[in-house]
């Protein structure tokens, strides 16, 4: 549900840079989206394409960059990948870990016209 | 040609909002972030809904207030998991200080997590925690002109619990004016009437409450 | 929003004070319903006798568009 309000960001952004820089259409839209903003690109693209009609974007394809969540124990120092949200070191007894990678939520770069 | 970006798409409280939402939906947890002026009966209202729903649903408290751990001692009194976040003056709750309480919870073991935020009319509106719904209560005896002085907070909640009706014959308040003016600020939403002291409407609220967590189960 | 304590929204809110013709004594509550059930307005002040009108909303949650669509559907026509 939260993909429509992702996708409104993705669109100002792009148009916004495309704009900045005297493009006339926007061919390809890169994207950085970490594994924990659960963000399903199915929707996401549903939406964006949904909204983008009648702009510059309109036929902007979206390259997504999943980037996955992973974290590091402060007991152990291993490093683990982290599912279903779940925080706790999967060998220390009460370790914790804390995010390296996953968080991003970013448009990192325009191919335009 | 390439252009390089490199920008945030949300917000950071959006950004985190989300992730609170996507570690809640994938837990199958229902959240409800409860709002209202401070004394307007919040915790007493989840006193008796803790009452109701005991063993029915698997609940958990957020507490949120500037100082104290009051209201979480009186929730845990009920043998529901709480957990009491100080702002230490902040005027609301945001998504990272919830973000922070919900990674240490237990999420695959609950149906329902309430997120009782810091008595404020105002603030805690403009603030995604990353909740299913927003709710506010609104007690009888703080003025049936509240609603159009403070907007935002009704149109962003999904019910509003007009509280402390068993005194409405000692107050001013225009129960009629009152729903009006929510139903004119946000067509069709739910409006609950209750007393604490008489356990008048807790059932009704618990009923809304039940159909939101099977209706979150099921997505 | 919260201009007391500084959080939220800075660029927030918009205020349109216009005035229109078409109001009535019968009419002007539903044209004050149906502006404040618009999802960004937060609120309406309408004077009759002189048609003066303001609104207070949130560019990005309603539309100027969605504003006087909503009065058109009561016949009131604005000068803005």
């Amino acid at each position: 549900m939260h993909e429509m309000a992702i996708a409104e960001g993705i669109l100002n952004i792009a148009l916004d840079y495309a704009e900045k820089n005297r493009a006339k259409k926007i061919q390809e839209i890169g994207l950085l989206l970490g594994e924990m903003s659960g963000v399903e690109t199915d929707a996401l693209e549903f939406s964006f394409h949904m909204i983008a009609k009648g702009t510059m974007a309109s036929e902007a394809e979206l390259a997504i960059r999943k980037v996955p969540l992973q974290g590091k124990c402060n007991k152990c120092g291993k490093e683990f990948h982290i599912g279903h949200y779940d925080f706790r070191c999967p060998e220390c007894k009460d370790g914790v870990l804390t995010l390296l990678s996953g968080r991003e939520m970013q448009v990192e770069y325009l191919e335009v016209d | 040609m390439e252009i390089q970006v490199r920008k945030n798409i949300l917000g950071e409280n959006d950004r985190m909002a989300a992730e609170n939402r996507a570690m809640f939906a994938d837990n199958g947890v229902y959240v409800i972030n409860l709002m209202g002026s401070p004394g307007s009966g919040k915790t007493s209202v989840l006193e008796k809904t803790m009452e109701k729903l005991k063993g029915e649903l698997r609940m958990a408290v957020i507490e949120g207030d500037l100082f104290t751990s009051k209201d979480a001692d009186r929730i845990a009194k009920h043998d529901v998991p709480v957990i009491q976040i100080n702002t230490s003056g902040g005027c609301h709750l945001d998504a990272a200080m919830v973000q922070k309480v919900a990674r240490k919870m237990d999420l695959a073991a609950l149906d329902l997590l309430i997120v009782e935020n810091v008595g404020n009319l105002v603030c805690p509106a403009e603030f995604d925690v990353g909740e299913d719904d927003k709710g506010v209560v609104l007690s009888v005896t703080e003025g049936d002109d509240k609603p159009l002085k403070y907007p935002l907070i009704f149109k962003e909640s999904a019910v509003a619990i007009l509280n402390k009706v068993d005194i409405l014959p000692y107050c001013n308040f225009d129960m009629e004016s009152a729903r009006e003016d929510i139903s004119a600020l946000h067509p069709g939403m739910t409006i609950l009437e209750t007393s604490c002291t008489t356990g008048q409407g807790i059932e009704p609220w618990c009923e809304w409450l039940r159909q939101r967590v099977e209706e979150k189960q099921n997505r | 929003m919260c201009k007391e304590c500084g959080c939220g929204e800075m660029n927030g809110n918009a205020r349109l004070h216009f005035t229109a013709k078409g109001y009535t004594e019968t009419n002007v509550k539903e044209v004050e319903k149906s502006l404040l059930g618009l999802p960004g307005v937060f609120h309406v002040h309408i004077h009759v006798h002189d048609g003066e009108t303001t609104v207070e909303y949130s560019p990005a949650k309603t539309k100027l568009m969605d504003i006087l669509g909503a009065l058109g559907k009561h016949d009131i026509e604005a000068s803005l």
